[in-house]
């Protein structure tokens, strides 16, 4: 076992199954506790109300499963990774499952991440026509759609969020679709109003998409 | 993840982790339990996740290696508008197993306004509604503090627990185990059930004792308790200090319901707190009783529980605190106690209705504690009044307002000030409490008093916030309710009514047309009942004697200055 210690860790996890059913804000307090049930010895904020000291990854939408979500968190004395791998996941529900700690030092500045995602949907076997579709749905700047934004049916169009598309065969004979998506930027749709749409426009056949995985950060 | 609910569909409604289960501390499936046990709460999850009594039957039940016990909770309406749509059975948590194909239901009863809940959880669940038209599925069975009088829900449940829980729930698994394995038919079971102490079954009517767990003060509480994945109402987890109260508030049902008072030991609190906070990794120890000022060793369980902190954050909360001088230097000494706000529950503005209701403080002692909590952390003072209490005149009302008004006065001189606000309800008589044969005032005249109040206070600025009148006048009905009241339970069921203890769904009009189908008159159960006459739920035996309610009920007339003496 790796006994080098770090007075901060990055914790890397996936969510899956029913972990995509868990908000982002209520993912973060399914940390919190699972830190105290595992004895990490964190460190505090200061202020009227202390939480453990950590740096947040970008927001994943309710329903998205994910390979690619981190969590910083700070210490107040230096830990081990590998004694800290061997405990969490016990200590987490079902589908949010830690595959990596890396210990940083404690001035490690992270990049900001979040504005280029790496994207797949994952088809169902013999799902016809659909990867067309959804191509031509998104692969179109010129596509517009309608989502809802802070409780307002709004209009919006594809425009530069999605930056690359391609179609992949995977194993079994079913498929997925690879997509490069840009955030952030002014007027840029975020992704989940663009998935927002694409489901829309495909009405009953949006079930033959049976996940929607961020894959990773590309920036 | 849900049979018969896409992915798709299940990210259109609100909270989906409501219904997916994988809880940490979740019991583990029992492959073939003997008994399956589902344990039910009649309102949404993160209401029921709260829940006390929930916790302490699945941890009891799961322990007993035959029994598995898994959990439901009212789906919330988008929900259940997409179960219905597809025609799909409501289903429990841990394995999604459709409600009708369990041995025995459990429903908990905490509140009146949850009866319709208790209704659509049945219909839902592919359950006949009533008993009668049953032939098989699952064994229902009541319990909670709203079940001490079973009449207006006897036509839906098989039986009721009145009282504790502990012992009770692991007799009757044992009994529906030994049932099944000597193939009895629905009815002996319920004969048999019928004979356990504390148990009423409608099909077998007689006496009924509410059941005592003596053993309270040496069990051990929940220690492994399921961790919420989405907050849940009361964000902590529970420690039962005591069970029971003394303070003999004539109004308050639960204090008699829960009668004898029983405390667990300061060590063994200690231990149990430390061991929840470390199985469930929550910030904060809710240490939860009736009255938790009245816990004899409260200065040595804050201490104990100050001096054993697992993580930086940790605080406990203790709501339910009697306010005086001494429990607000204690509390405000208490570095890790959860100070959001203070709460005080005067019930009465004025000395004479407080002396009625049996509330033992004064106007000098609410005052002085008010201001000792000048140089405290805490910001935020809530007040809680009732009004249309037995006896009360318009001066008893312009009290209220008045001793707002002087609260408020020193809430202002603080730097920085504090906020202030207030809340009205009501009052409702209970059974089994000496108001129980009291009138209750009408709606009209409820609100009518309410605006005073309102109307006084309002160049104070506060909030004031009150429960719907007709809401009130409502509950009364439901609670001092006979048989017949069932009638009126489904008639707004089926015209929709449910979560009605929630704002936004309270269908008042639909209640009024359920009165007027069902027949029956709010007054025939709102109004003063002579104290010689006998009440429907008189064969339920609270462990308090009646005559005690009616010794308490001419103290308080004689309090009211009305005329002394039994009849």
């Amino acid at each position: 076992m790796d006994e080098q210690t770090f007075s901060r860790l990055k914790i890397s996890f996936s969510r899956k199954g029913p972990g995509v059913y868990v908000s982002h804000l209520d993912a973060v307090e399914v940390f919190f506790k699972a830190f105290r049930r595992a004895g990490v010895p964190y460190a505090v904020t200061a202020g009227c109300h202390t939480r453990p000291r950590t740096i947040l990854g970008p927001p994943l939408p309710l329903g998205h499963s994910s390979l690619c979500e981190f969590i910083h968190i700070y210490l107040s004395e230096p830990v081990s990774p590998a004694l800290i791998m061997s405990k969490i996941n016990e200590m987490l529900p079902e589908g949010i499952t830690v595959f990596k700690i890396d210990g940083l030092a404690a001035d490690f500045k992270e990049r900001i991440l979040g504005k280029k995602l790496l994207y797949h949907l994952f088809l169902e076997r013999d799902s016809g026509d659909l990867a067309e579709r959804v191509t031509r749905f998104l692969g179109n700047p010129q596509t517009r759609f309608k989502a809802h934004q802070k409780g307002v049916m709004k209009e919006f169009e594809i425009g530069n969020a999605v930056a690359g598309i391609e179609m992949k065969n995977e194993e079994g004979g079913s498929s997925s679709i690879e997509l490069v998506f840009n955030q952030g930027g002014e007027g840029t749709p975020s992704v989940s109003k663009v998935l927002s749409g694409l489901a829309a426009d495909l009405g009953t056949d949006v079930e033959k998409i049976i996940e929607i995985q961020r894959t990773a950060f590309l920036e | 993840m849900i049979p018969g609910i896409s992915h798709w569909e299940l990210i259109t409604v609100s909270k989906p982790a409501r219904y997916i289960g994988g809880e940490v501390n979740q019991a583990r499936a029992k492959p073939d339990p003997a008994v399956r046990f589902c344990l039910a709460y009649p309102d949404v999850y993160e209401l029921g996740m709260s829940n006390v009594a929930l916790k302490i039957m699945y941890e009891l039940l799961n322990e007993m290696p035959e029994i598995y016990a898994e959990r439901v909770f009212s789906p919330w309406t988008d929900m259940e508008a997409l179960l219905r749509k597809k025609n799909l059975p409501l289903f429990s948590l841990e394995t999604k197993t459709p409600l009708n194909q369990f041995d025995i239901l459990g429903i908990t009863l905490p509140y009146e306004m949850t009866f319709t809940n208790i209704l659509n959880l049945l219909e839902l669940g592919q359950i006949k509604l009533r008993r009668t038209d049953r032939v098989d599925g699952p064994i229902i069975l009541g319990g909670g503090p709203s079940a001490a009088n079973p009449l207006p829900m006897a036509d839906f449940f098989d039986a009721f627990l009145i009282g504790d829980g502990e012992e009770a729930v692991v007799e009757v698994a044992n009994l529906v185990l030994e049932s099944k394995a000597k193939r009895l038919g629905r009815n002996e079971v319920l004969e048999r059930l019928a004979h356990l102490d504390g148990f009423w079954v409608p099909a077998f009517p007689g006496s009924v004792k509410k059941r005592v767990f003596k053993g309270f003060p040496d069990s051990t509480p929940p220690l492994k308790p399921v961790v919420s994945n989405i907050q849940a109402i009361h964000d902590r987890s529970p420690l039962e200090i005591f069970r029971g109260c003394i303070r003999g508030c004539r109004f308050c049902n639960a204090g008699y319901y829960y009668r004898p008072k029983r405390e667990r030991r300061v060590a063994d609190l200690i231990a149990h707190g430390n061991e929840i906070i470390r199985n469930t990794g929550e910030e904060s120890l809710g240490l939860l009783s009736l009255s938790t000022s009245d816990y004899t060793a409260l200065p040595e369980l804050i201490c104990g529980l100050s001096g054993n902190r697992l993580f930086p954050e940790q605080s406990f909360a203790i709501p339910s605190m009697r306010m005086n001088d001494n429990t607000l230097k204690l509390l405000d000494s208490t570095p890790l106690l959860r100070k959001s706000g203070l709460t005080f529950a005067p019930e009465a503005g004025s000395q004479r209705m407080r002396d009625v209701i049996h509330k033992k403080i004064t106007q000098d002692e609410i005052l002085s504690v008010v201001s000792a909590t000048s140089s405290s952390s805490y910001r935020n003072v809530k007040l809680y009044f009732m009004i249309g209490l037995p006896w009360e005149t318009d001066q008893d009302i312009a009290e209220i307002a008045q001793l707002v008004k002087d609260i408020s006065s020193i809430c202002r001189r603080d730097r920085p000030p504090k906020n202030l606000s207030v809340s009205l309800s009501g009052f409702i008589p209970k059974p089994f409490t000496p108001f129980q044969w009291c009138g209750q005032e009408a709606s009209s005249v409820l609100a009518a008093r309410r605006r005073i109040v309102c109307d006084a206070l309002t160049k104070l600025r506060l909030k004031v916030s009150w429960r719907d009148e007709f809401l009130c006048t409502l509950e009364g009905v439901l609670s001092r309710g006979d048989e017949r009241v069932g009638r009126l339970i489904e008639t707004a069921f089926r015209k929709g009514c449910k979560f009605d203890g929630w704002h936004e769904c309270f269908r008042p009009d639909l209640w009024c047309q359920a009165f007027e189908e069902s027949g029956i008159n709010p007054e025939d159960y709102t109004s003063e009942r002579d104290v010689s006459s006998s009440l429907p739920w008189d064969f339920v035996d609270i462990g308090t004697p009646t005559a005690f309610f009616k010794e308490e009920y001419f103290r308080a007339r004689e309090a009211a200055g009305c005329n002394s003496g039994s009849e």
